[in-house]
């Protein structure tokens, strides 16, 4: 299957786009879809004809991903809530991610179970300004639900102040309004909760959630407090976000010189993270003589526990999926396919939720590694790298077009979103990405010596202290340059 | 275009049969969640205690400031507990929208 699947997926994203453009009947299409697919199957010895209808599959596959994502249950949490409303809910449930601290308020993502709340008032409330289709909307719901305890599903995000520590799979009853900001984007989630002191929110001293995501967010703590506790906050900071993921401690003068220089993607996790795991484990465990077969499943495991760790961003699991069909395809003793692995890792984000299609991170994710597979060997041509004698100068010119092609790759993006335009990104990235690895392989190492061995961990401290220093003032030496970077 | 040898045609077609169906099955299951009724959570979970509250608590509740506050807890001071929520409506400055919206945060408690 030579690059086929990249097709199919562009047929696939231009689906969810028409969707999102237009408005598109869920059973109509679906059923036209179920006929394409028994056309097809009677056309499955017919070149161009079967090429064409698939084509016309995944466009409408797409769109009805998308369709089938606008669509919330009857007992969604969203349900319940009208835009501006003084109606106080009693919300039952427990917390679905991390809880992340900062400014002294914690902000989690909560999954309704059960939902109480004044039916009274939040009738006259929703009926005052309500549309007629809203108020009927209204009227079928309390026709048929006559108490004001609902069972519910669907996750809100919380914001809470003064409530002590939280963490993932609590089961807690919190008390508040909930409000749906306008155009709240973030996945499935439609309302936001504020809950200001600690009566609100009451502890059921339960824990639901899955064990291999608590483990995941247990030993993510325990990482955390090794940088915390041996590095110097400025290190610990950009270490932990190179390692973790985990931006909220980076100082906003450091993240805005990164932006500068366009370097900011070695602060967030991505397949080069990924890339740095599947390498380091897969060497422990060749040390471990461990069978080569077994070896590649527990590469695999390690791979999605990281992915857990990092909280399975789009990067991480584009980068994971993409490690994962590579490995398989080693275990299968087949040629691996880049174009397919990063097709395949697309479709897969794409099914279980269409609208990272829209999000800025899965946009530049996936167009930076398209570019460096497109253009990469284009560049590379054109330039007639081949005939670089000296070893040395080669590796150097290969890593500026690497640089080149993601920087022409993504530089439309970055310019449309960030309003920045930064020619010295290709610089930038020949000097930055090695030094990064280095932090990154030296941070992992630290945190593997102070786990079995704190006494040895002293000359990694020093190691990540001197590279961050050398990090910050090479970004810092770059974007002083002249027209290194300009504003839009 | 694509060059797919039968089997892999039959095989995405599967796939992709298996992808429509299962979208089927999740958007009959969205539309048809039943809305059930439960019991009924106890009136005071969360709530503050009227009677009890210091005047960062109260504050916490929105639509209390710092003043409203402070008069809450002098009343508090000079006439005695709080028999009901209702009171708060003798607290000069309080408007009956504010009083619905602060009402279903608080409760009187005189045991508590």
């Amino acid at each position: 299957m030579k690059d086929n699947l990249g097709l199919i997926t562009i047929w696939f994203c231009l689906g969810i786009i028409f969707t999102h453009l237009f408005r598109v009947p869920f059973w109509p299409v679906y059923i036209v879809e179920l006929a394409l697919i028994i056309t097809c199957a009677f056309l499955i010895k017919k070149g161009l004809s079967f090429n064409i209808l698939l084509f016309l599959l995944g466009f409408i596959l797409g769109a009805l991903c998308l369709k089938n994502s606008y669509i919330t249950p009857k007992n969604d949490v969203s349900k319940y809530i009208y835009y501006k409303n003084n109606t106080v809910y009693l919300i039952k449930g427990f917390i679905n991610n991390q809880p992340v601290i900062k400014d002294g308020r914690v902000s989690f993502i909560f999954r309704a179970e059960e939902l109480q709340f004044d039916k009274d008032k939040y009738s006259a409330e929703a009926h005052t300004g309500a549309s007629a289709s809203e108020e009927a909307h209204l009227a079928i719901l309390f026709a048929k639900v006559r108490s004001a305890r609902y069972n519910s599903c669907g996750d809100i995000l919380v914001y809470a102040k003064d409530t002590g520590r939280l963490a993932y799979g609590e089961e807690l009853i919190l008390l508040g309004n909930i409000h749906r900001p306008y155009r709240l984007f973030r996945g499935n989630i439609s309302a936001v909760m504020c809950i200001k002191n600690n009566s609100a929110l009451i502890r059921l001293n339960k824990n639901k959630g899955s064990l291999f995501r608590r483990l995941a967010f247990c030993l993510k703590d325990n990482i955390e407090a090794v940088f915390i506790k041996r590095l110097s906050p400025l290190t610990a900071s950009i270490v932990d976000a190179m390692v973790l993921g985990e931006k909220r401690r980076i100082l906003p003068i450091v993240y805005d010189s990164m932006i500068k220089s366009g370097t900011v993607h070695i602060l967030v996790v991505s397949g080069f993270n990924v890339g740095i795991i599947a390498f380091m484990a897969g060497l422990f465990f060749k040390i471990l003589r461990i069978p080569r077969k077994l070896r590649y499943f527990l590469i695999i495991f390690c791979l999605v526990f990281y992915c857990f760790i990092t909280g399975a961003s789009a990067p991480v699991v584009r980068a994971t999926v993409m490690g994962i069909f590579l490995i398989l395809g080693y275990f299968l003793k087949r040629e691996p396919n880049i174009t397919n692995s990063l097709s395949l890792a697309a479709l897969f984000i794409l099914v279980i939720n269409p609208k990272e299609l829209f999000s800025i991170s899965f946009q530049l994710s996936f167009v930076s590694v398209a570019a460096i597979i497109y253009l990469y060997p284009r560049l590379k041509s054109l330039f007639r790298l081949e005939k670089i004698k000296i070893k040395f100068l080669k590796v150097i010119v290969e890593g500026c077009m690497v640089s080149l092609s993601a920087w022409l790759g993504t530089c439309g993006f970055i310019a449309y979103y960030f309003k920045i335009f930064s020619p010295v990104t290709v610089l930038a990235n020949i000097f930055i990405v090695p030094l990064a690895t280095l932090i990154t392989l030296s941070g992992l190492s630290m945190v593997i010596i102070s786990l079995i061995l704190p006494l040895l961990s002293g000359p990694f401290v020093s190691t990540n202290e001197i590279l961050v220093i050398i990090l910050l003032g090479v970004n810092n030496f770059l974007i002083n340059l002249p027209f290194a970077y300009l504003y839009l | 275009m694509l060059s797919l040898t039968n089997d892999e045609r039959r095989v995405i077609l599967f796939l992709v049969f298996v992808a429509l169906l299962g979208l089927g099955v999740n958007f009959i299951v969205k539309q048809f969640t039943p809305t059930k009724s439960l019991a009924y959570f106890s009136d005071r979970l969360g709530k503050i205690n009227l009677n009890t509250a210091d005047k960062k608590l109260l504050m916490s509740i929105s639509g209390i400031g710092e003043k409203f506050a402070q008069r809450i807890i002098e009343l508090r001071e000079n006439q005695g507990n709080f028999s009901s929520i209702e009171e708060l409506k003798n607290i000069k400055g309080i408007t009956g929208v504010k009083f619905d919206k602060i009402k279903d945060y608080l409760i009187v408690d005189n045991e508590g």
